[in-house]
């Protein structure tokens, strides 16, 4: 569903990624770990065009979309969510989540307001925000705003979710509840690659997950494999974060 | 023809002069301290009329009167920076850039009550002389202005570059936090940083106003074309702020030269569209800060 | 509970309703006068607001559009005599028509560069309008401009006639600006001020989103246009400077931005402060220069946020209120637009 081929990028001499490859499965959920500075977060900005990769190409669904605008990235039928949860913080929950559906209007100019109304309440009930619609998105805590993100990435009608560590600063118990909504996400027919510090969480949940060191691709497997990786432990235990 | 030509070569190089004055301060406010103040052309105003009332009313020699006028505005300056923009640090860039238009708004229309609309000229010591470069006869006047804004920016130059206080500007221009560690005041710097852009801008507005008048509304074209200097020269840039306003004292010149004087102020405008269509980081590639 | 609500709300509209319809009758011309300048100004702001407030883009070439739909509107009237109705409809086309120009190339940038580059089309389309003599009257503008004398049967040659024109158009310009923000595309102008690069990243064309909005509110600067010339019945480049467009601004700020009834309540006011205080109207602009500074730095939410946050606190202030900025673009990635 989405290939990576040898993507590269640079930032003045620094080499941030150099020569990824991979192929994410539709229907999967995807992992990338990595210690920090390890070339996560640069992935998915050359995958979605923050910044295009300095060479290499991305293909979704066979076809290339290296350096497309993102909103038409969007179009296409990948969203991506950012490292420090972003939503609109002035809007209410339910804004929030309309502001995901201006991409179907463009896409699906025939669909009623009823259908895109139930639309809403599906998806709130969903991220289990369906009793804060009215609440401003900026009084929520960081663990509702964090689902409040991929209610608003699941309006856009994603195939395939980017998400850029979404457990951050949660608590195990939330951690927990995410990892279910993500699989509840994936049962709708989405795929998902999820960037992730917390290693329990990635393991529970990817069928496969790549490892990235100093933005190269040090091992890619089934979580079983990933474990078990002399190169992964070593990384790990050098950056002290280890799972 | 020819005779034309050269005096419109002067005048630009003497308005790029002034330009230079007034970019060369708002380009260290911006590159520093992230403030777009569009309240600059009011500075400059006010430096014509402290020129203006020490030397007509006052009887003070107009250089000494020039000198005060540096002090006098670069300490106001100073003051506006505490009581204005400080407590806008946190604040975002055009909440500042809107509260630099009130200011604006505020002592352009203060003065204009207090002062009147008449429009006045500053006497300037040796006007009416002139001497003969090329076979063409150039004012000492214009001579004298281009000399004293060359001194200044050499001045500027040699502060930032060797002084204990350019150091500190440098550092905090490079990167506030670490330069606060280090031990430098940031409060006093930006203080200093907008103090020197008053000054200098006063000194134009002075200097200016020998040159022709000395009115209540003098500062909000020049006020605008600073910005357009820099954003022309590169923001952030002190080079890019000097070239700019040559370019840009030309530029009118020339025009004025060409067309019909009304079109001047439409120059500096499509010039800015121009270098922002097809040059958006300026003509020498400022520091883009941030 | 909330049929009740309905029923007070419903009340509530009528008796504005009531009220606002007796106004002429019940009020003196010079009040009736100031209370259509205000009208006139609550269109402005309210299509100002749409670019500015919700879609938070600080635009200076909103005094320009104005002066367009107020120089196409007088000029069809008087050299072509076009009907009112059709040059009110045709100013309003001006407008938008070169809103999207201005848009086109403005709309490249963000933040300041877009601030700066309105400035210069404000005041390069005012140039323009002085170095036109033939067409605008250059420096000496348009006299006599008609009050339009006859629409649908109706005479509106009398001040207190013409605050019905005034007052539909007002309530006409709100109603439409609320239910724009209401809309699928109203929310995506809203994200683009909350946050432009996320916006994209969730599939808005943000530039799209934009031009929309710009243009909109195009439209609408002149629509108070034609109104504004015609019931001044004098306009020149005068009226169109950069200190008007500051003082636009500064309605829109006092009051609110990014409310509906800030920018109504910021009309209001400073229309009213130099007629109330007679003195002053020599110091308005020193005045309205001290207050968006003393705004900016104090209530950069404006009088509705303050009036809002008082509200809270006499409610035993039950949450600290959120240090959230006037709303406009925090933004600055890339410094330039993509």
């Amino acid at each position: 569903m989405l290939e990576v081929k040898n993507v590269c990028r640079n930032f003045k001499g620094l080499q941030a990624l150099s020569d990824v490859s991979f192929t994410v499965e539709e229907g999967t959920i995807f992992g990338v770990i990595g210690p920090n500075g390890a070339g996560k977060s640069t992935l998915f900005n050359c995958i979605t065009n923050y910044f295009p990769p300095s060479s290499g190409n991305v293909y979704f669904e066979g076809k290339e979309i290296t350096g497309i605008k993102p909103h038409k990235i969007t179009e296409l039928g990948i969203t991506r969510t950012f490292q420090h949860t972003q939503v609109f913080p002035q809007l209410t929950v339910y804004d929030n989540v309309v502001t995901g559906q201006y991409v179907i209007k463009q896409k699906d100019p025939g669909r009623t307001k009823t259908q895109f109304d139930e639309d809403v309440e599906r998806i709130l009930k969903l991220v289990g925000l369906d009793s804060y619609r009215e609440t401003i998105a900026s009084n929520l805590s960081m663990g509702d705003q964090t689902r409040l993100a991929i209610g608003i990435a699941l309006a856009t009608e994603a195939k395939l979710l980017l998400l850029d560590e979404p457990a951050a600063g949660m608590n195990p118990e939330e951690t927990k509840q995410l990892m279910n909504l993500l699989r509840n996400v994936r049962e709708q027919g989405v795929t998902i690659v999820l960037i992730e510090h917390d290693m329990k969480a990635v393991m529970g949940i990817c069928e496969r997950i790549v490892v990235l060191e100093y933005g190269q691709k040090i091992a890619e497997g089934t979580p079983e494999e990933i474990r078990q990786n002399p190169q992964v432990i070593k990384a790990y235990l050098g950056s002290g974060d280890i799972a | 023809m020819s005779e034309q030509i050269i005096q419109a070569l002067i005048n630009g190089l003497v308005s790029g002069s002034i330009y230079a004055l007034m970019a060369v301060g708002f380009t260290l406010v911006f590159g520093i301290m992230h403030v777009i103040n569009l309240a600059h052309g009011e500075l400059y105003m006010l430096g014509g009329f402290s020129t203006f009332f020490m030397v007509s009313i006052y009887q003070i020699n107009f250089f000494v009167a020039l000198i005060a006028t540096l002090i006098i505005i670069g300490v106001f300056g100073f003051f506006i920076e505490k009581i204005i923009f400080k407590p806008l640090r946190n604040a975002s860039l055009l909440n500042t850039l809107l509260a630099s238009i009130g200011l604006s708004l505020f002592i352009s229309n203060l003065v204009l009550k207090l002062a009147g609309s008449d429009m006045r000229n500053i006497e300037f010591p040796f006007s009416g002389q002139s001497i003969s470069i090329l076979g063409t006869s150039v004012s000492v006047h214009r001579i004298v202005v281009l000399l004293l804004t060359a001194f200044l920016v050499c001045l500027l130059g040699w502060v930032i570059k060797y002084t204990k206080v350019g150091k500190a500007l440098r550092a905090t221009a490079q990167d506030t936090d670490a330069a606060a560690l280090m031990g430098v005041n940031i409060n006093l710097i930006y203080g200093i940083i907008f103090a020197i852009s008053a000054g200098l801008a006063a000194v134009a507005g002075g200097l200016i106003g020998s040159l022709y008048v000395v009115d209540p509304s003098m500062g909000m074209m020049p006020g605008m074309k600073a910005f357009i200097i820099v954003i022309l020269g590169g923001m952030g840039s002190v080079v890019g702020a000097l070239l700019g306003a040559l370019i840009f004292g030309y530029a009118e010149t020339f025009t004025t030269l060409f067309l019909e004087s009304s079109y001047q102020e439409l120059v500096g405008f499509i010039i800015l569209i121009l270098v922002l269509l097809f040059k958006p980081s300026g003509l020498f590639g400022g520091v883009n800060t941030k | 509970m909330t049929k009740n609500l309905n029923a007070k709300k419903l009340s509530l509209i009528a008796l504005c309703a009531i009220i606002l319809l007796v106004i002429p009758i019940l009020l003196g011309d010079y009040h009736v006068h100031v209370i259509n300048q205000i009208g006139i100004f609550i269109i402005l702001v309210t299509s100002l607001n749409l670019i500015l407030g919700y879609t938070g883009q600080l635009s200076f070439a909103h005094i320009g559009l104005f002066a367009i739909g107020a120089y196409t509107s007088s000029i069809l009237m008087m050299t072509y005599n076009v009907p009112f109705l059709l040059s009110l409809l045709l100013s309003m086309v001006a407008s938008a028509f070169f809103g999207l120009l201005v848009g086109l190339i403005a709309l490249r940038f963000t933040t300041h560069f877009f601030a700066i580059v309105t400035l210069a089309f404000g005041e390069i389309i005012r140039l323009i309008i002085y170095n036109m003599p033939d067409l605008t009257g250059g420096p000496n503008g348009i006299y006599n401009i008609p009050f339009p004398p006859n629409v649908f049967g109706l005479d509106f040659s009398q001040r207190s006639h013409f605050y019905y024109i005034i007052l539909i158009g007002a309530v006409a310009t709100v109603l439409f600006v609320k239910y724009m923000i209401g809309t699928r595309t109203g929310k995506a102008m809203i994200a683009v001020r909350e946050n432009e690069t996320f916006a994209q990243f969730i599939g808005i064309n943000t530039w799209k989103v934009k031009m929309i909005s710009f243009t909109l509110s195009a439209a609408l600067a002149g629509f108070a246009g034609s109104i504004y010339a015609h019931y001044n019945s004098y306009i020149s480049p005068y009226s169109f400077t950069m200190m008007e467009s500051v003082t636009l601004l500064l309605m829109v700020i006092i009051g609110g931005v990014g409310t509906i009834f800030g920018p109504i309540l910021g009309a209001a006011f400073l229309i009213t402060l130099p007629e109330l205080l007679r003195d002053v109207n020599e110091w308005r602009l020193v005045i309205f220069g001290a207050l968006l500074v003393l705004t900016i730095m104090f209530m950069p939410k404006g009088l509705l946020g303050l009036f809002k946050s008082i509200q809270e606190k006499v409610k035993s202030s039950k949450k600290p209120v959120s240090n959230i900025d006037s709303g406009l673009g925090e933004e600055e990635r890339k410094s330039v637009g993509s």
